[in-house]
């Protein structure tokens, strides 16, 4: 293993043992509060594609792991190319990891939640593709689960990653414009203007309602496949690798 | 094994930092980088070590080129003004990355340096000093026993005692096992004492490159009456001159020629200091530079 591979994974090793600790406590604690009876009732709890928060943090750490690295590969004789090759390693070995124990934590928790009939416990899947969940065997539903976890994980590692290079590019001043007018237009100017046009009657369907359209459609849900989903992550994954690899090629020391 | 610089320019938009630099760095010898605030120094530094890139021509490390190239790389150690390890990593922690890194780096010596400097390897690097920042990097610098090691304002925030131990220990390290040594400082003072080649840069141009007791020779200072001064250097290669009250010294590039001395002048030795502010003064090489004191 190279010793870039080797810092990088030695990087990512304590966040993602301390987001899993940090899980089996607050799982531990609710099913054992889902005993406690409270005025005569049980309390329920309910654990819902628990994906979504390791994705999260996938996303967070995307956008930490840009910098430092950069920095000690440089100053340690490491090339921009091998720098992107370990990051697209340790990307996929980290994207492994997780899909498995989150897996492997899904059984478990399932396994939990049959016993404890007020606690609850679901995955993403199980959530967004009902239909295809209740259809298929056990062995095609863990392979796809697996899939589905490691190119949603990968995609949220690319994107952090993408954006932190991205910013590391930019001057102050694009920066700023960046920050400021991402949000403003996203959540102020768009919807102004969605409403303006669908007001006008120019649009019969507003924007935000096309675009939700086209999120349903590209992550499978409006189908019920989850494989179009899979595909759709892998697209955005290898763009944002790509763009983050055309960035970092040029990508200089900066002093300041 | 040497390093080449072929056309090296680069330009930060509207700032030509290098134009066409030529330039080698032959095995085994000590060199000092020297030149003014923003004359280039750190910018072929950064080239060559890969930090940035070149705007036009190439580097070559042992005939390879050094863009982006990990092999070549391998062979060069620049220990830079900026601190490249993470700020949340301790000093102990870092030296054991660096050893990773380089399979030659020596741990055992980096700890004994550590010690000698009085260094807390338990700290974390970005909560040192200026100086200890500095003293940790030299430290991996003298342990990492590549082929070329660049020091880029080595002794930044040193105090007097530390930077006579760097010196001390850098002599010690080249006598034991000779590497090539780049300094690039404004202390040119202390280091002339330790650099065998000196290559001067100015507005992104190397003026002089050669041996540094060369260097030395060729030039010379005459003191004395102002009148019987000028007298005697009319038609000479000055590069400066000073003047206090009555006296003065003019500074010549070239070689002393002088059979019988006026009375009241006396020949001095140059200073590389003195040298090195000569030439690079706004007024250039050749001109006359005129100050009174």
């Amino acid at each position: 293993m190279s010793p870039m591979l080797k810092y990088q994974l030695n990087d990512y090793k304590k966040p993602v043992l301390y987001y899993y600790m940090i899980f089996i406590a607050i799982f531990i604690l609710s099913a054992g509060s889902t005993n406690i009876t409270f005025n005569g009732s049980t309390s329920s709890i309910q654990f819902a594609g628990i994906e979504f928060a390791s994705m999260i943090f996938l996303f967070v750490t995307g956008l930490n792991s840009f910098k430092d690295n950069f920095f000690m590969g440089i100053q340690n004789g490491v090339t921009r190319k091998e720098l992107f090759k370990t990051h697209l390693l340790e990307m996929i070995i980290i994207a492994a990891v997780m899909s498995v124990a989150d897996q492997i934590f899904l059984v478990i928790g399932g396994q939990v939640a049959n016993v404890i009939s007020s606690l609850e416990f679901s995955g993403l899947m199980q959530i967004g593709y009902p239909e295809y969940f209740s259809n298929q065997s056990l062995l095609i539903l863990t392979l796809t689960n697996l899939v589905f976890k490691f190119v949603l994980y990968t995609m949220a590692i690319a994107i952090g990653y993408f954006i932190t290079v991205a910013f590391y590019r930019m001057s102050k001043k694009i920066k700023t414009i960046v920050s400021v007018g991402i949000p403003v237009t996203l959540f102020m100017l768009l919807p102004m203007l969605d409403e303006l046009l669908y007001s006008a009657g120019i649009v019969d369907l507003h924007i935000s309602s096309r675009i939700g359209n086209f999120m349903l459609a590209v992550t499978g849900s409006s189908s019920g496949n989850p494989w179009i989903a899979c595909l759709f992550f892998f697209v955005i994954m290898t763009l944002m690798c790509a763009l983050s690899w055309l960035l970092l090629r040029r990508a200089t020391i900066k002093n300041r | 094994m040497k390093i080449e610089l072929k056309d090296v320019s680069k330009k930060f938009q509207d700032t030509q930092a290098l134009n066409k630099v030529n330039l080698n760095f032959e095995e085994e010898k000590i060199y000092g980088l020297l030149g003014r605030n923003g004359a280039g120094k750190s910018t072929i530094l950064n080239i060559i070590a890969n930090r940035q890139w070149a705007s036009d021509g190439q580097v070559f490390i042992d005939g390879q080129s050094a863009w982006e190239n990990s092999q070549a790389q391998k062979k060069v150690y620049l220990m830079s003004e900026k601190c490249m390890y993470p700020g949340s990593m301790k000093g102990e922690k870092a030296l054991k990355w660096s050893a990773a890194f380089y399979p030659e780096f020596d741990l055992d010596y980096a700890k004994f340096l550590a010690d000698a400097f009085e260094l807390n390897l338990n700290k974390k690097v970005s909560s040192l000093s200026t100086g200890y920042s500095s003293i940790f990097k030299l430290i991996v610098a003298l342990s990492v026993n590549t082929p070329f090691v660049f020091f880029d304002e080595p002794v930044l925030g040193l105090d007097a005692n530390h930077r006579e131990l760097f010196y001390q220990k850098l002599i010690e390290k080249y006598s034991e096992k000779p590497f090539t040594v780049v300094i690039s400082t404004h202390l040119i003072e202390e280091i002339s004492q330790i650099i065998e080649e000196i290559i001067i840069i100015d507005h992104g141009k190397i003026i002089f490159n050669e041996s540094c007791e060369e260097l030395l020779q060729r030039g010379y200072t005459v003191s004395g009456p102002i009148n019987i001064v000028d007298r005697l250097v009319a038609g000479l290669n000055r590069i400066g001159s000073d003047q206090l009250g009555g006296l003065k010294t003019v500074t010549i590039l070239g070689e002393q020629n002088f059979s019988d001395l006026p009375k009241g002048i006396e020949i001095g030795k140059l200073d590389l200091q003195k040298l090195f502010i000569k030439i690079t003064s706004n007024k250039g090489v050749n001109n006359d530079h005129e100050s009174n004191a």
